[in-house]
């Protein structure tokens, strides 16, 4: 499980995009799901976006938690050691973005766009890059596609790992806040709102160190910033890692003292 | 294309549908006059040449309400527009001015291109204010707000050239709509200025030959000379008091103005010894009496000025452009008159608001704006009149014309035409007595929600009706001519005439006292009173009720005052019934509609 919490797209001096797309890049830096940054693909099938920061920053996971990006669209992180550089000090390589991603949106929907992302049709890419410690002041995001390209947030900084991994039990669970109503006559009638997701699981016996990590991270973020977990980044099945990734918040936060020098918590996490 | 009401109400059916609601709003940054683009959720304008971005920050308060009254008042209830602040990213809007700004909402699928979106609001912003940290509010008003303002703005501190006194200089200039009885206009000049002629003068200091007569009218063939600048069309000696003080009797085209210093320049014979002599005017009297101001707009026609109650004689030349008149002599006592300020076929209700709504105020709707033939015909054509004296609201003055033929005023929040909607236009609803209508929409049990269904008010029932009408604007009980028909003086006494109809059977049956009082009307004409009186009659004289129901939002684009057939197993309505639209809740958010349906 790798959990990024502070997001530092927020303090980044500057984010540009090219070619320029349609609505503002600071769209990218809030948690509103429906605002959104779009890539023409009538202009360019490769993107990018830039970020700098004015003083050098680890980042060693990126995230975009709602895009609409399909199977075969790709994505290569590009992490640069100063703002002038031209060579970068670590690169993801190019890579499938939403490899075997399915699309059965309701109503015939095959492409789908930034209008579905509220009702399940989004999809989650992240980038990890274990042990890297050289610092980043440019950050570039490319990304290549038949459609056009929305992204709603932009998540990246350092990650946390504990030592061990979730327990089993994982629950996913997706919320369907639709209404329906029932007329006089017995028909129904549904008022589609909007899907979210929520995850749940528990981490068993984790050490002194992990427990003092996470106690920080509750105590500074709690339970009104979003974090970015997912529970298998490194599995081979995309589908598995997206699926079991969440950009949400936990409602409830709890530490739990088991035996000398272990605990447990449960997360229990509701997407944005 | 906008979708047409029919593909717009399929599409909310469709459970797979995305609703984005998108709003233009004007505003005046300080500098420029600006558009912002806001909407329920993220949406790109794309249209060639248009690159605009929607900000989603639309977070709730998209539900109106509008609803009829037995007053005809019709009350709108608009909301405000919520607006997601948080952490203070919009709080520069809050500088920036947004009164009677215009703000169009559109109802569309987030896919859709914005041409395909639908206009569910077109009215004013009145103002955008902050009830806490991390929401904005946008009053949003509709475009009946711009009409909340003086009618009558002039006074008499406008009038330049009249003789009247500084001391009543803030009278307002009264205004005339229609026709109306025996109005007091307002005295304006003693009649100097404005007095045709011909003028008599006595002249000086004419040193005269003798061969002058009484009598004697001076006569050329090239005109006769020039008089204080314009020119004098006939000259006749009246007396000859001295040989240096000769009267004439003069008809120029302006004025003499007494004490000023004049050329008489006689061309003619026999007095052209006289020519080129400075002379003195010492006086002058001219043909016209005091002049009263009855209108500031002018008047079609002044049907019968009266002194005392009796009809007089008067001068009309300034009665079409000015709407004033001169008495040809001084008066006796009070002067009242009874005018028309249109042409009589135009004294209707109709007629009489658009003139009123496209000329007068500072925020002037155009014909565009209007929409006010949806009416019974007959109701149209009733004739009317309003006098406005004192500083009144062009909205209070319409209201009160159209409550004369039982309708309220309204601006409809859209107008469907052939099924296209388009902005809001102001309209008149008619209370009427529902009836059945042929393609009435109707409301049944497959279209109401489960436990919405109830009688929500119930009207009491009215087995008389009894209206004023014909108003009298100048009571005068004491003070008529001496000479007037006692009949005739009795017309003047009583503020209205009334009509009153009864059913003798319902006031039997609902033990009545059969006592009524009287509902004002501007009404002029006594069989149109009495027909809408009956009209009144028809629709109270039954137990009236209003069935509200929450609605699929297959109905979300009626009209308020609409006829439709309601249709349950409740409440006797099982064969259906004919009822009209009373009241509309339109939640666009979910796309349900509260309808009350007055049967």
């Amino acid at each position: 499980m790798r959990l990024i919490y502070n997001n530092l797209v927020d303090i980044a001096s500057s984010l540009v995009a090219d070619p320029v797309g349609i609505g503002s890049t600071n769209n990218l830096k809030n948690d509103r799901k429906s605002s959104v940054h779009r890539f023409q693909n009538l202009i360019s099938d490769t993107v990018k976006y830039t970020l700098t920061w004015t003083t050098p920053q680890l980042i060693n996971a990126i995230a975009l938690p709602a895009t609409n990006l399909l199977d075969n669209s790709t994505i290569n992180v590009r992490l640069f050691a100063s703002i002038g550089s031209t060579s970068p000090h670590t690169q993801s390589g190019t890579t499938f973005a939403a490899k075997d991603r399915l699309i059965q949106l309701p109503g015939n929907v095959t492409l789908p766009n930034y209008t579905h992302f509220s009702i399940g049709g989004a999809t989650k890419t992240s980038i990890w890059l274990p042990g890297l410690a050289t610092t980043t002041q440019k950050l570039e995001i490319i990304m290549a596609g038949t459609a056009n390209i929305d992204c709603s947030r932009i998540v990246c900084g350092k990650y946390w790992e504990p030592a061990r991994q979730v327990s089993r039990g994982i629950t996913l669970g997706i919320q369907d806040s639709s209404e329906s109503s029932v007329t006089r006559n017995g028909d129904v009638y549904i008022n589609k709102t909007y899907i979210r997701e929520s995850m749940q699981f528990e981490l068993q016996y984790f050490t002194d160190s992990d427990r003092k990590q996470l106690l920080d991270i509750f105590r500074s973020w709690g339970s009104s910033n979003y974090v970015y977990v997912s529970v298998f980044p490194d599995n081979q099945n995309t589908e598995i890692s997206r699926s079991y990734s969440i950009y949400g918040k936990s409602s409830d936060i709890s530490l739990q003292y088991d035996i000398v020098n272990y605990y447990t918590t449960s997360l229990n996490l509701e997407s944005w | 294309m906008a979708k047409t009401v029919a593909e717009i109400q399929e599409w909310l059916n469709n459970p797979n549908h995305i609703k984005c609601i998108l709003a233009d709003i004007n505003y005046y940054n300080g500098t420029v006059e600006k558009t912002i683009n806001l909407s329920t959720r993220s949406y790109f304008d794309t249209a060639l040449g248009v690159n605009t971005e929607y900000l989603a920050i639309i977070t709730g308060g998209l539900s109106f309400s509008e609803s009829l009254s037995t007053d005809l008042r019709i009350s709108i209830s608009y909301g405000t527009l919520e607006i997601e602040n948080t952490g203070g990213v919009y709080d520069y809007l809050l500088d920036y001015i947004w009164k009677r700004r215009e703000i169009v909402l559109y109802i569309g699928d987030a896919s859709w291109r914005k041409s395909d979106f639908v206009i569910i609001f077109s009215g004013l912003v009145d103002n955008l204010v902050s009830s806490g940290e991390s929401q904005l509010q946008l009053t949003i008003v509709d475009k009946l707000e711009s009409l909340n303002e003086t009618i009558a703005t002039r006074t008499l501190k406008n009038l330049t050239g009249y003789s009247i006194q500084s001391t009543q200089e803030e009278k307002i200039l009264p205004l005339l709509f229609g026709e109306v009885f025996n109005l007091s206009p307002i005295f304006v000049d003693t009649g100097i200025n404005f007095d045709p002629g011909p003028w008599t003068a006595i002249i000086k200091n004419i040193n005269s030959t003798s061969s002058i007569q009484v009598g004697q009218t001076i006569t050329a063939t090239n005109g006769i000379g020039q008089l204080y600048g314009g020119t004098v069309i006939s000259c006749t000696v009246l007396r000859i008091i001295d040989i240096n003080t000769i009267m004439y009797s003069v008809t120029a085209t302006s004025r003499p103005i007494p004490g000023s210093i004049t050329n008489l320049i006689i061309n003619a014979s026999p007095i052209s010894a006289i020519s080129s002599k400075t002379l003195l005017i010492d006086q002058v009297k001219g043909t016209g009496g005091p002049v009263y101001k009855v209108s500031d707009s002018g008047l079609n026609e002044l049907v019968e000025a009266r002194d005392k109650g009796a009809p007089i004689d008067i001068l009309n030349n300034r009665v079409a452009s000015y709407g004033e008149f001169q008495l040809k002599y001084s008066s006796f006592g009070t002067i009242t008159c009874t005018a028309r300020s249109r042409a009589s076929s135009d004294c209707n209700v109709p007629a009489i608001i658009t003139n009123i709504l496209l000329n007068y105020g500072t925020n002037k709707l155009t014909s565009t704006d209007l929409d006010l033939g949806n009416i019974d015909s007959s109701r149209a054509a009733y004739k009317v009149g309003i006098y406005v004296t004192e500083r009144a609201n062009i909205l209070d003055i319409c209201n009160e014309l159209a409550k004369s033929i039982n309708c309220g005023l309204y601006y409809s929040l859209f107008t469907i035409n052939s099924g296209i909607v388009s902005k809001g236009k102001l309209k008149l609803v008619e209370l009427k007595a529902p009836t059945t209508t042929v393609n009435a929409v109707e409301l049944n049990d497959s279209l109401m929600l489960e436990n919405t269904l109830q009688v929500s008010e119930s009207f009491t029932l009215k087995p008389s009706i009894k209206l004023a009408y014909c108003k009298n604007y100048t009571q005068q009980k004491e003070d008529l001519a001496l000479g007037l028909n006692p009949e005739v003086g009795e017309i003047y006494k009583d503020q209205y005439w009334y009509v009153e109809v009864k059913d003798p059977t319902l006031i039997n049956l609902y033990k009545d006292s059969g006592i009524v009082e009287e509902e004002i009307t501007h009404l002029l004409v006594t069989s149109e009173a009495q027909s809408e009186a009956n009209k009144r009659l028809d629709l109270w004289k039954t137990s009236r009720q209003l069935i509200t129901a929450t609605y699929l939002p297959d109905l979300l684009f009626l009209q308020l005052g609409e006829s439709v057939t309601i249709k349950s197993n409740r409440f006797n309505l099982i064969n259906g019934k004919p009822g009209i639209v009373y009241s509309i809740n339109r939640d666009w958010l979910t796309g349900f509609v509260e309808v009350g349906v007055l049967v």
